[in-house]
């Protein structure tokens, strides 16, 4: 079995007192991606936030290519090859697209990866000089991708990205998520409502309800919608 | 026509004077929302650091060029110290800022003792038709178009600007792109100091320098900043510009006091019609 790039044990965490996460464990490999599957309010966006070190683990650890990072900073885990892709895109509306593209580069050394992004998501290459909040959802959601990607990062965090978003643009999405997996070896943990998304792009499918992984499935299950019901309320 | 070159000149200097004054402050307020009560002290600082360099025999020059780097490094100790336990606690950083205000004039009370110090303004007079115009008044317009100019391209062509102007929209954004938001908040913090401190350097030779001198700054400072809005540079420039000519026709035609009257009148009607100032304005019919 390849070593994990991204390795989560035994994640606690929540808000407050309150607990979302419950003893939840994930592993991903180099070119492996992972979706995380389940209803509003089950713990999936605070996992991806917990793994990106934006809400503190109450127990629990997080290992990066075999590095421990529970205790590390958010900023620190970035650099360390953790990208994250927020629901909502949150792009910086005021920024221009390149503006946003640039930001994701700042705080990497070296040449400038954003030439051979643009190349991948072509349809940005017409916006650069228009500020984010002009962008359409799809169009905000490339933009978001590739703002992590120019920081190229080893693990990708992806929380909905189909969400209010016109369907050629979730045919485009898959398409970069199968390439970025198969010839750049990113490991990729989905959290997505799309199961047909999902059932195209995931190597594991992983369902969770209230804060926790109740099962791990193929994703050639996700086409049988008894079963899929079954799990999600069961 | 003379006359009314020099009624211009007056007017736009009150605008610059407004400007530079402010512009720490928009920085401070505009970007990490904090509002600094202590704003004024640090002009005060950047007043004193003119007057110690000049009775120890240093130039003029000299001396301004210390102001924001002396007061930038105290604007550092106070964020590292108080300011950042206190971001998103906007009450609690009034009054702690306000403490801090209150400590520095008693400090500087202490040391320096409560009289009136001062430096000579350099340069003389222009003459302009049969009128003459402070030389130093043109230098302080010079300067803070200089100065709005720089930290414009501080913000709009740097890599600091760039992570700078992303974490006052989205800190949390910035963080997962590997970016620390608590050292972008230290700098900018620092460089708003910095520019208190240099606008009370400018200002030493045309003032009285007190320990009580930031008050009699602070409420301009703070309206002007108010009435600009969320627009850091276009809206201290617009409410600079809108309170300063108010503020300078007044008194001309009246008298200062009257001046600033008609100052805070007209940031009341702005406010009252423009709640979020007068760049929210323009923000919302762009």
């Amino acid at each position: 079995m390849a070593p994990a790039v991204l390795a989560a044990n035994g994640l606690v965490s929540g808000y407050g007192r309150i607990r979302i996460l419950d003893n939840v464990s994930v592993s991903l490999s180099a070119g492996e991606v992972v979706a995380v599957i389940g209803h509003n309010g089950m713990g999936k966006t605070t996992l991806l936030r917990t793994l990106a070190g934006l809400l503190k683990a109450k127990s629990g650890s997080v290992r990066l290519a075999g590095r421990d990072v529970t205790h590390h900073a958010t900023a620190v885990r970035s650099r360390l090859g953790l990208g994250y892709v927020p629901q909502g895109r949150q792009i910086f509306p005021d920024l221009t697209v390149m503006e946003n593209l640039m930001i994701g580069q700042a705080a990497r050394a070296g040449a400038s990866d954003i030439p051979g992004i643009l190349e991948r998501f072509k349809s940005l290459t017409a916006l650069l000089g228009r500020p984010g909040r002009a962008l359409s959802g799809g169009e905000q959601q490339l933009l978001a991708l590739a703002r992590c990607l120019v920081g190229r990062p080893r693990v990708v965090l992806l929380d909905e990205p189909s969400e209010g978003i016109q369907p050629s643009i979730v045919d485009q999405i898959a398409e970069h998520l199968h390439d970025l997996s198969t010839t750049q070896r990113l490991a990729i943990l989905l959290v997505e409502q799309d199961l047909e998304l999902v059932s195209r792009v995931a190597h594991r499918v992983h369902v969770m309800r209230k804060g926790r992984f109740v099962s791990e499935i193929a994703p050639r299950d996700l086409t049988n919608p008894a079963m899929v019901r079954e799990l999600l309320w069961s | 026509m003379e006359y009314l070159i020099v009624t211009l000149i007056g007017v736009v200097f009150a605008i610059a004077s407004l400007v530079l004054l402010a512009l720490g402050l928009a920085i401070i307020y505009g970007m990490m929302g904090v509002i600094n009560l202590a704003q004024g002290e640090f002009i005060m600082l950047g007043a004193y650091t003119v007057v110690l360099s000049s009775a120890h025999g240093l130039q003029l020059w000299v001396g301004m060029a210390m102001a924001p780097v002396v007061v930038g490094v105290v604007g550092l100790v106070v964020e590292r110290c108080i300011i950042r336990f206190l971001y998103g606690r906007l009450l609690d950083t009034m009054l702690a800022t306000w403490g801090l205000s209150l400590g520095l004039i008693a400090a500087v009370t202490l040391i320096l003792g409560p009289s009136t110090e001062g430096v000579a303004t350099p340069f003389g007079h222009v003459a302009i038709g049969g009128y003459a115009v402070s030389a130093y008044n043109l230098f302080v317009i010079a300067a803070t178009g200089f100065l709005v100019a720089l930290t414009w391209g501080v913000f709009n062509r740097t890599r600091f600007g760039l992570i700078a102007r992303g974490a006052m929209q989205n800190a949390d954004m910035v963080a997962a792109l590997g970016i620390h938001p608590p050292t972008i908040y230290m700098m900018t913090f620092a460089l708003g100091s910095a520019l208190a401190g240099l606008a009370g350097a400018i200002m030493a030779p045309l003032t009285g320098v007190v320990p009580s001198l930031g008050l009699a700054f602070v409420a301009k400072v703070f309206i002007t900043v108010t009435v600009g809005g969320a627009a850091i540079f276009s809206g201290t420039l617009g409410a600079g510009t809108l309170l300063g000519a108010i503020e300078s026709a007044v008194s001309f035609i009246s008298t200062p006091i009257y001046g600033q009257v008609a100052m805070l009148g007209c940031a009341l009607v702005v406010l009252r019609f423009a709640p979020q100032g007068i760049s929210g304005l323009w923000r919302r019919s762009g």
